[in-house]
C-alpha cells in the first residue's frame, strides 16, 4: 500500500439535490420516498463498504470519497491525479477518467475495481495491498 | 454616467473576500468558536452512508450545488425595475452581513444538534410549538414558491412554440434518460446524461424549424393552457417513482447549471457590458409596474434568494451537517458556497440591466401598462426579430433574463448570429430548473399534506398509500395551480419574497436562540441585527401588500375572492413569524435573566447554608 491511497466510491444518493426555491431538491424529505429504494438499497451496499474499509484501515493509511456522479467536476480531477500518482498507464484509464462506467463504481488508487456493483471488501483490500 | 459590469463584478468580489477574510473570519473563531478536536456527526453517528466524513471540497461541491439554482436569477431580474444600485446593494450587503452568516450558523448548529433538521433544532431550542408552526410556514412558502416559479415559465412559454417544443421535449428526454439508466443500462448515468445533454441541445435547435413549420400552432398554447399543463405535470411527477422523472432531471440540471453559470460569468467579464439601466429609476418611491410599492421594503423581498434565503436553512441542517469531516471545514461551506450564490445574483442583475429601460419594461409589463410608463422602446423590435418571437409583455422576469444572457452570449466572438438560439437555450436552461422544482415541491408538499393527514386518518400518511398520495398531490397542485391561475407576477412574486425571508427570519431567531445557550450571548448580534432587518422589512412588505394591493383587490368586481385568498395566506405567513419571534424571545429572557436570576439566588442560598 502507498502512502497515499484512496477508495472513490461513486455512487447515487437518496437525497436528490437541494434548496427547494433553487435547485429543486427534496432533500430530507427523500427518506420518505419508497421510489429511491434501488438507490437506497445500493447506497447502503456502499455505506457498508465504507465501514469495512474503515475497520482495516485508518484515516491516515487510507482516504475514502463517497460521491455522487453528479460532482464529475470534482471526481474528474481528483481521479487524473491518481492515475499519475500511482503510474496507472493513460489508455486503459481514460474510461474511468470518463467516468464510463456504470455506477456504483469503486475507484482504488485510480483504477477501477468494480463498476455496476458494490464489491466485497476483500477486492478493495487485495487492490490497495497490491499497491 | 455610464457604467460598465466590470466595476460591479470586481468590486462585489473584493468586498466577499474582505468580509469573508475579516467578518466571517470573526464569527468563525470568535462567536462558534469551531473546534476541530470535536467529533463531528460524521464520526459519532457514523454508518458510512448518510454520516460519514467527507473531502471539504467534496462537500464544499455538494452544498454549493443544492443551494445554486434558478431562485437568484429571477429575484435580481424583477428588481432591476428600482434601477441598478438598490438591488446590487442589497445582494452584496445582504449576502455578506445575512445570507452568509445565516448559512453558516444553521450548518453548525446543526453539526452541534448531530445533524437535525432546522425544524427539530427549533424544537430542541425553542419549544415544541415554535416547531410545529415552522412546519407549517413551511408548507405555505412551498405553494407560493411554486406558483411564483411556476407563473415565470408559463409567461416564458405562452404563445412561443419554438420554447414549448423545446422544454416539451425536456419530459420524454428525462424519461428516456431515467428508463435507459435505470432499467436498459443499469448504472450508466454518464451515458444517459451525455445523451440527455446532446438531447436537450438539438431540441433547442430544432425548435427553430418547429416553429416555422405547419407544425407550429400545434405548439403555440395559451397561458391559460401552459398552466393546466404545468398543473397537470406537477400532479403526475409528484406521484411517479423518481427514477422515472426526477432523478434524470436533476442530473440533466446539475449540468446545465454548472455550464451555464460558469458560460455567463465568463461573457460578462469577457464582454464587459454597459449598463442602461439607471443607477436608480423613478419607482423607487413606489408606484413601479413589475414589484408595487417603493424600494424599501419591496426591493429586501423581491430579492430573496441571492442575498438570504430561508431554504438554505434546510439544506444546511440536511445533508451537509451529517458528512462534514471537521468543524472548520463549515467556515469555508457554510459562508464561501452563499457568496457564490449572491455572485450569481448580482451576475443576472447585471443581464437584466444591460438592456434598456424602456425594452426591459415592454418584456415586463403588460402592454397597456407599458403604455402609461412614458418609457420608448429602443431595440425591442430588433431584439424579438432576432429572438425569432414577440418579446413584449411577457412579464415572470424568465424572458428578460434571457434576453440579457442571449445579448451576452452573442457579444462574444462569433456568436452574433446566435441570438435566436441563446435566448431558448436560456429559457430552456431555467425552464429545466423550475419544471424539477415543480416536481419536487409538489411531491415535498404532498408527503407534508399526508404527514398532517395522517393524524386524523392514519393509512393517509403512507407515502406509498396511492389514493392518498393522489389527493395529496391534487390538494397541492390545485393550491399553487389557483395562484398561477389567478395571479401575476406583482401578487405572487412578493408573496413569494415574503415566505422565503420569513423561513430566514425563523432560521435566524433559531440562530439567535443557539448563539445564546451557547453561553455567546454577547455575539447573539450577529444574527440579531440581520434577523430584526429581515423580520421588519418582510412583515411591513407583507402588510404594505395586504393593505395597498390585496384589500383594494377584494373591492374590485372579480377578483375579490383571489384578493381575500392572497390576504389569508400572507396573513398566515406573517402570523407564523410573529409566533415564532414572541416564542424565541421569551426563551431569551428566560436564559438571559431568569435563568441567570435563580441561579444567582440559588447561589445565595448556598452561601447562606
Amino acid at each position: 500500500m502507498t502512502d497515499h491511497s484512496s477508495v472513490i466510491i461513486v455512487r447515487e444518493n437518496d437525497s436528490g439535490g437541494g434548496c427547494i426555491c433553487c435547485s429543486g431538491g427534496m432533500g430530507e424529505h427523500a427518506k420518505k420516498d419508497p421510489s429511491y429504494g434501488h438507490i437506497r438499497t445500493l447506497a447502503e451496499e456502499c455505506g457498508r463498504l465504507h465501514r469495512e474499509i474503515r475497520e482495516r484501515y485508518a484515516e491516515e493509511e487510507v482516504e475514502i470519497i463517497q460521491i455522487e456522479p453528479k460532482d464529475y467536476l470534482y471526481v474528474m480531477p481528483r481521479v487524473l491525479k491518481e492515475v499519475f500518482t500511482h503510474g496507472r498507464p493513460i489508455i486503459p484509464s481514460i474510461k474511468t477518467l470518463l467516468l464510463w462506467e456504470p455506477v456504483p463504481a469503486v475507484i482504488v488508487n485510480g483504477k477501477t475495481v468494480s463498476a455496476g456493483r458494490v464489491p466485497a471488501v476483500e477486492e478493495v483490500v487485495k487492490e490497495l495491498g497490491r499497491d | 454616467m455610464t457604467i460598465h459590469a466590470m466595476p460591479l463584478v470586481v468590486g462585489a468580489l473584493c468586498v466577499m473576500v474582505i468580509f469573508y477574510r475579516y467578518y466571517h473570519g470573526f464569527i468563525a473563531a470568535k462567536v462558534a468558536a469551531l473546534d476541530d478536536s470535536r467529533k463531528t456527526p460524521a464520526y459519532t453517528m457514523y454508518d458510512g452512508q448518510n454520516y460519514y466524513p467527507t473531502n471539504k471540497w467534496v462537500l464544499f461541491g455538494h452544498h454549493f450545488a443544492a443551494i445554486t439554482g434558478a431562485g437568484p436569477l429571477i429575484g435580481p431580474v424583477l428588481a432591476a425595475q428600482f434601477g441598478v444600485l438598490p438591488g446590487y446593494l442589497w445582494i452584496l450587503i445582504g449576502v455578506v452581513v445575512a445570507g452568509a452568516v445565516h448559512d453558516f450558523i444553521i450548518f453548525f448548529a446543526s453539526v452541534r444538534h448531530g445533524g437535525k433538521s432546522l425544524a427539530e433544532i427549533a424544537k430542541t431550542e425553542i419549544s415544541p410549538l415554535t416547531g410545529f408552526v415552522a412546519s407549517i410556514a413551511v408548507l405555505f412558502i412551498l405553494v407560493v414558491a411554486l406558483a411564483g416559479l411556476g407563473l415565470a415559465v408559463v409567461n416564458a412559454l405562452a404563445e412561443s412554440s419554438w420554447g414549448v417544443f423545446t422544454i416539451g421535449c425536456t419530459v420524454p428526454i428525462a424519461f428516456f434518460m431515467g428508463l435507459y439508466m435505470y432499467r436498459f443500462r443499469k448504472g450508466r448515468i454518464v451515458e444517459a446524461t451525455t445523451i440527455g445533454v446532446i438531447l436537450l441541445i438539438l431540441a433547442v435547435f430544432f425548435g427553430k424549424d418547429v416553429a416555422n413549420s405547419s407544425l407550429a400552432p400545434y405548439f403555440t398554447l395559451s397561458k391559460t393552457s401552459i398552466t393546466l399543463i404545468i398543473l397537470g405535470y406537477g400532479f403526475i411527477a409528484s406521484i411517479l417513482p423518481v427514477w422515472l422523472l426526477l432523478c434524470p432531471r436533476d442530473y440533466l440540471s446539475s449540468f446545465m447549471k454548472i455550464g451555464t453559470i460558469a458560460f455567463l460569468a465568463a461573457g460578462i467579464i469577457i464582454v464587459n457590458p454597459e449598463l442602461q439601466m439607471p443607477i436608480v429609476t423613478d419607482f423607487v418611491k413606489g408606484g413601479g409596474p413589475i414589484i408595487p410599492g417603493a424600494v424599501f421594503p419591496f426591493v429586501f423581498i423581491t430579492i430573496a434568494c441571492g442575498a438570504i434565503s430561508g431554504f438554505h436553512a434546510l439544506v444546511a441542517s440536511g445533508t451537509s451537517p451529517k458528512m462534514v469531516s471537521k468543524e472548520s471545514d463549515i467556515k469555508t461551506i457554510g459562508f464561501v458556497a452563499m457568496l457564490i450564490e449572491g455572485f450569481i445574483a448580482i451576475l443576472a442583475l447585471i443581464a437584466a440591466t444591460a438592456l434598456f429601460p424602456g425594452d426591459y419594461f415592454a418584456i415586463n409589463v403588460p402592454d397597456p401598462i407599458f403604455q402609461t410608463l412614458g418609457h420608448q422602446v429602443v431595440n425591442l423590435e430588433h431584439l424579438s426579430h432576432q429572438v425569432g418571437e414577440n418579446l413584449a409583455g411577457r412579464t415572470g422576469g424568465a424572458v428578460s433574463l434571457a434576453v440579457g444572457m442571449a445579448q451576452i452570449f452573442t457579444a462574444l466572438p462569433g456568436m452574433g448570429h446566435l441570438m435566436d438560439y441563446w435566448y431558448h437555450f436560456a429559457i430552456m436552461f431555467e425552464a429545466l430548473f423550475i419544471l424539477t422544482t415543480i416536481d419536487t415541491g409538489t411531491r415535498v408538499a404532498r408527503f407534508m399534506i399526508q404527514e398532517f393527514g395522517g393524524r386524523f386518518y392514519k393509512p393517509f400518511e403512507r407515502v406509498d398509500h396511492l389514493p392518498s398520495a393522489i389527493i395529496a398531490s391534487a390538494l397541492i397542485s390545485v393550491a399553487w395551480g389557483y395562484f398561477v391561475m389567478t395571479g401575476s407576477i406583482s401578487t405572487i412574486w412578493p408573496m413569494f419574497g415574503t415566505a422565503n425571508q420569513v423561513l430566514a427570519g425563523i432560521a435566524l431567531c433559531v440562530g439567535t436562540t443557539f448563539i445564546i445557550k451557547l453561553g455567546k450571548a454577547k455575539y447573539a448580534w450577529v444574527t440579531m441585527v440581520p434577523m430584526a432587518f429581515v423580520m421588519a422589512t418582510t412583515l411591513s412588505a407583507a402588510w404594505m401588500n395586504i393593505r395597498d394591493n390585496f384589500l383594494p383587490m377584494t373591492q374590485r368586481e372579480g377578483f375579490v375572492h383571489q384578493g381575500y385568498v392572497n390576504i389569508a395566506f400572507t396573513a398566515v405567513m406573517m402570523l407564523c413569524a410573529i409566533i415564532i419571534i414572541i416564542d424565541s424571545v421569551r426563551v431569551w429572557i428566560k436564559k438571559l435573566y431568569i435563568e441567570k436570576r435563580q441561579a444567582q439566588l440559588g447561589d445565595k442560598g448556598a452561601v447562606r447554608d
